[in-house]
C-alpha cells in the first residue's frame, strides 16, 4: 500500500523526534521567528510583520524506538511476532509526541538604533506520552509467567496541553559584542490533561502468608492520578465563538518568560544561548483530578456458608468484594487548583562565518543601516534540551549555511537526538523585496518513505521585513 | 548561477511536497492475535466443623452450599476471548471425614452451565490431608462455562458430620485468552 500525500496531510501523519527542537530556524537572523527561539538573537531587519495565520507554522509528530514500518511495514513473517519484537525492544522511556504551533500574529520594530521590540500570539498543542511498557506487557502476555514482577504505575506518564500564548519581548544590542533579549509570555491554557508522577505497583505472587488464597494480588502504595483542566469547555456544542473566547484569555492563565543572548567575538565567530518557557500555568477553573491512592492485597472472594432460612439469599459476596476494594483504593475526584510548569527549553549555539561577503552584503559592518555584513558561508554547532516528564531530552546539531543569492539562503543541519542519529534538516529562506518566506524540515532523507522515519518536523512561514535604507 | 536555483529549489521543495508513506499494509493489523494468560484468585473458604450445625435451630446441616456472582465472565468480550481455563482447587482437610465437593457455574439461580465434583479425602486435626484438583476446561465446554454469571460450591460430608477440625479451600484460575485484531 502506498500513500503519497501533500505536505499538510503529511504533517498529520508523519513522525518526529524532539518535538520542540527547531535546529534549522535557530540563530537564523534572516527569519524573524528566530527571535522566538532566542530573544537575544541578532536581527537583520528594522521591522517585521508576519502574515496573519501564516507567519509561523510548526509541526512535529514522532516516536522513539519504533517506526510505522516496524509495525505495519510489508515484511516477511508473522505480524504478531513482529509486534512482540517491537514490544520487547521498546522501554518505558520511549515516547510518542506531537507538537504543533501556529502563529496568529507576529510583529516587531526597531526603536532607536539598538532596541528591537517584538510580540504576537501563537497557539500551541503539545502532547507526549511515554510507552507504558509494563502495562502493555501485562495486556500482551498476561501475568501467568510474570509472578512476582511489579507492574509499575509510573510507566503511565502522559501530558497534553493546548494553549495560546501572548508574548512581548525586547532585544537590545549592547556595545559591539552583545545582543541580549527577554520575552514575557502570558499563557492561556484551553485544555490540559496529564498523568504524571504515578507511583506504586501491581504484583501477583504466591500468597506466602500475605493472602488466605493461592495468590496475593498486591496493589502496593498505589498513587495514580489524571489531572484535567478545561475538559468541560469542549463538552457539548463548542461554537466557533466559544472556541475563540477560550483561546483569547478565556482559559486558565499562566506567566512565563524567555531570556537569551548572543555574544559576537567578531564578524565571524559568535555564541548564543536561550532559555525558553520558564513559567507555569495556574489551573484554577474547570479542574478535575481523578486520583486513586491505596494499598491492598486482593485475595479473591471468601465464602461464609451461612445458614440461610428459606427464602433468604446468600450474601452479595461480589459486591462486598468490590466495596472493600474501593474502600482500600478509593477513586476520588478532586476539584482543587494546581500549578503546572511549562516544559522549559534550552538552546545554545556557536557559529563561524567564512568565505567572501554574502551576495548583497556590504563589505563591512560599518554602515549602521541597511543589510548588515554577512559571510557567504557559515558553520556551527547547536544544542537543544527540553525538560520532559521523565527527564531532560537533548539534541545536538551541526549545520552549514550558505547565502546563495541576495534573496536566498539554504541551511542544512545534521542532528543527533533520542530518536535518530541520522537526522538531516534542510531550510530555505527567501527574501523577495520585503516579502520573507521560509520553509524548513527535519529528517528530509526519510521523506521518500516516512514509514521508516522516527521523526519529521516541518516549519514554514511568511513575513514582511523592512530595512531602513 | 541563477539557473542553478531552478534546479535547487525544486530539489528542496519536492521531497517536502510529495512525501510518501509506503511499503505499509495496515490491513495486516487484522491478523494480529495476542494470547495473554491471566492468573487470578477465585474463591476461598474455611469451614469449621461446628458450621455443620445450624446455630439457630441446632439441627445438623447435611450439605453446605454457597454461591457468589462472578460478573466478569458474563461479558461478551470475555466470552469470546477465553479459549481455555485451568481451575486449581487446593484443599486442606483437618477433619476425619471425606467430603464430596461440587463446584458449579450457573447462569441465574438454577441454570448450571458447567460443573465438576470430586472427593476430598479425610485428614486429621493434627495431620491435615492436602488435596489438589486441576480442572482444565477447553472447547466446547468453555463456551458453556463462560455463559455463567455465578459460581457455587457445595460441600457434602460423606457418612457423618465432622466432629472437629476444618475444611479449607483455596482456588485460582488461569484464563487463556485469544484476542484478534478483527
Amino acid at each position: 500500500m502506498r500513500y503519497c500525500i501533500p505536505l499538510t496531510l503529511l504533517l498529520v501523519l508523519g513522525q518526529l523526534a524532539l518535538a520542540q527542537n527547531k535546529p534549522v530556524l535557530y540563530d537564523l537572523a534572516e527569519v524573524p521567528q528566530s527571535l522566538m527561539l532566542n530573544p537575544g538573537a541578532t536581527i537583520n531587519q528594522d521591522a517585521h510583520v508576519g502574515v496573519p495565520l501564516l507567519s509561523g507554522f510548526h509541526l512535529n509528530v514522532g516516536s522513539s524506538g519504533v517506526t510505522l514500518f516496524d509495525v505495519v511495514g510489508k515484511q516477511d513473517g508473522d505480524v504478531t511476532q513482529r509486534l512482540s519484537s517491537v514490544l520487547a525492544n521498546l522501554n518505558n522511556r520511549d515516547f510518542f509526541t506531537v507538537h504543533q504551533q501556529l502563529e496568529l500574529l507576529n510583529f516587531g520594530w526597531r526603536s532607536g538604533r539598538n532596541r528591537y521590540y517584538s510580540g504576537g500570539i501563537y497557539q500551541e498543542l503539545d502532547m507526549i506520552t511515554y510507552f507504558p511498557k509494563d502495562w502493555a506487557t501485562l495486556a500482551w502476555y498476561g501475568n501467568t509467567d510474570r509472578l512476582d514482577y511489579p507492574f509499575k504505575f509510573n510507566d503511565i506518564t502522559a501530558r497534553f496541553d493546548a494553549l495560546s500564548v501572548f508574548h512581548f519581548g525586547v532585544n537590545e544590542k549592547i556595545g559591539r559584542h552583545w545582543h541580549l533579549g527577554a520575552r514575557v509570555k502570558i499563557y492561556n491554557s484551553m485544555l490540559s490533561v496529564s498523568s504524571l508522577n504515578n507511583k506504586g505497583s501491581f504484583t501477583t505472587s504466591l500468597a506466602a502468608g500475605e493472602s488466605a488464597n493461592i495468590y496475593a494480588h498486591k496493589l502496593s502504595r498505589a498513587e495514580v492520578s489524571i489531572r484535567t483542566s478545561g475538559l468541560s469547555r469542549f463538552e457539548g456544542d463548542l461554537t466557533p465563538g466559544g472556541a475563540v473566547g477560550t483561546g483569547l484569555l478565556g482559559g486558565d492563565l499562566g506567566l512565563g518568560f524567555d531570556i537569551g543572548g548572543t555574544y559576537a567575538f567578531d564578524d565571524q565567530l559568535k555564541v548564543s544561548a536561550s532559555l525558553l518557557d520558564v513559567g507555569a500555568i495556574f489551573h484554577t477553573s474547570d479542574v478535575k483530578t481523578y486520583q486513586a491512592v491505596g494499598d491492598e492485597v486482593v485475595e479473591g472472594i471468601e465464602l461464609d456458608f451461612p445458614a440461610l432460612a428459606s427464602g433468604q439469599s446468600p450474601p452479595p459476596y461480589y459486591a462486598i468484594f468490590e466495596n472493600e476494594l474501593e474502600a482500600a483504593v478509593p477513586i476520588d475526584t478532586l476539584y482543587s487548583a494546581y500549578t503546572q510548569w511549562r516544559p522549559v527549553k534550552l538552546n545554545a549555539g556557536v557559529s563561524y562565518g567564512f568565505g567572501p561577503a554574502a551576495p548583497g552584503s556590504p563589505a563591512c559592518n560599518c554602515t549602521k543601516k541597511g543589510r548588515p555584513f554577512a559571510f557567504e558561508s557559515e558553520v556551527g554547532l547547536q544544542y537543544f534540551a527540553i525538560k520532559r516528564p521523565k527527564g531532560v531530552q537533548m539534541a545536538a546539531s551541526v549545520y552549514y549555511l550558505r547565502r546563495l543569492f541576495r534573496f536566498l539562503l539554504v541551511k542544512s543541519t545534521y542532528t543527533v537526538d533520542a530518536l535518530s542519529a541520522s537526522n538531516i534538516g534542510l531550510g530555505i529562506v527567501g527574501d523577495f523585496g520585503n516579502f520573507n518566506i521560509y520553509l524548513a524540515g527535519d529528517h528530509v532523507l526519510k521523506y521518500g518513505n516516512l514509514s521508516k522515519s522516527n521523526g519529521l518536523a516541518v516549519q514554514f512561514g511568511m513575513n514582511f521585513k523592512f530595512l531602513n535604507k | 548561477m541563477y539557473r542553478f536555483i531552478w534546479y535547487l529549489l525544486p530539489g528542496l521543495l519536492f521531497p517536502l511536497l510529495t512525501s510518501c508513506v509506503k511499503d505499509t499494509d495496515f490491513d495486516q493489523l487484522q491478523e494480529v492475535v495476542i494470547t495473554p494468560e491471566v492468573d487470578v484468585n477465585l474463591l476461598f473458604f474455611e469451614i469449621n466443623s461446628n458450621e455443620f450445625v445450624d446455630p439457630v435451630t441446632g439441627l445438623p446441616r447435611m450439605v453446605l452450599s454457597d454461591v457468589t456472582d462472578i460478573p466478569f465472565l458474563d461479558d461478551s468480550d470475555t466470552q469470546e476471548g477465553i479459549i481455555r481455563a485451568d481451575f486449581l482447587y487446593e484443599f486442606d482437610n483437618f477433619t476425619s471425614i471425606d467430603y464430596q465437593v461440587t463446584i458449579s457455574f450457573r447462569r441465574g439461580a438454577d441454570n448450571v452451565t458447567y460443573s465438576v465434583d470430586f472427593i476430598v479425602p479425610a485428614g486429621a486435626v493434627a495431620n491435615p490431608q492436602s488435596h489438589i484438583v486441576l480442572d482444565q476446561v477447553e472447547a466446547p465446554q468453555i463456551y458453556d462455562l463462560t455463559q455463567a454469571n455465578k459460581m457455587a460450591v457445595t460441600v457434602d460430608p460423606l457418612g457423618q458430620l465432622p466432629a472437629g477440625g476444618s475444611l479449607v479451600m483455596r482456588s485460582k484460575a488461569t484464563f487463556y485468552l485469544l484476542i484478534n485484531g478483527q
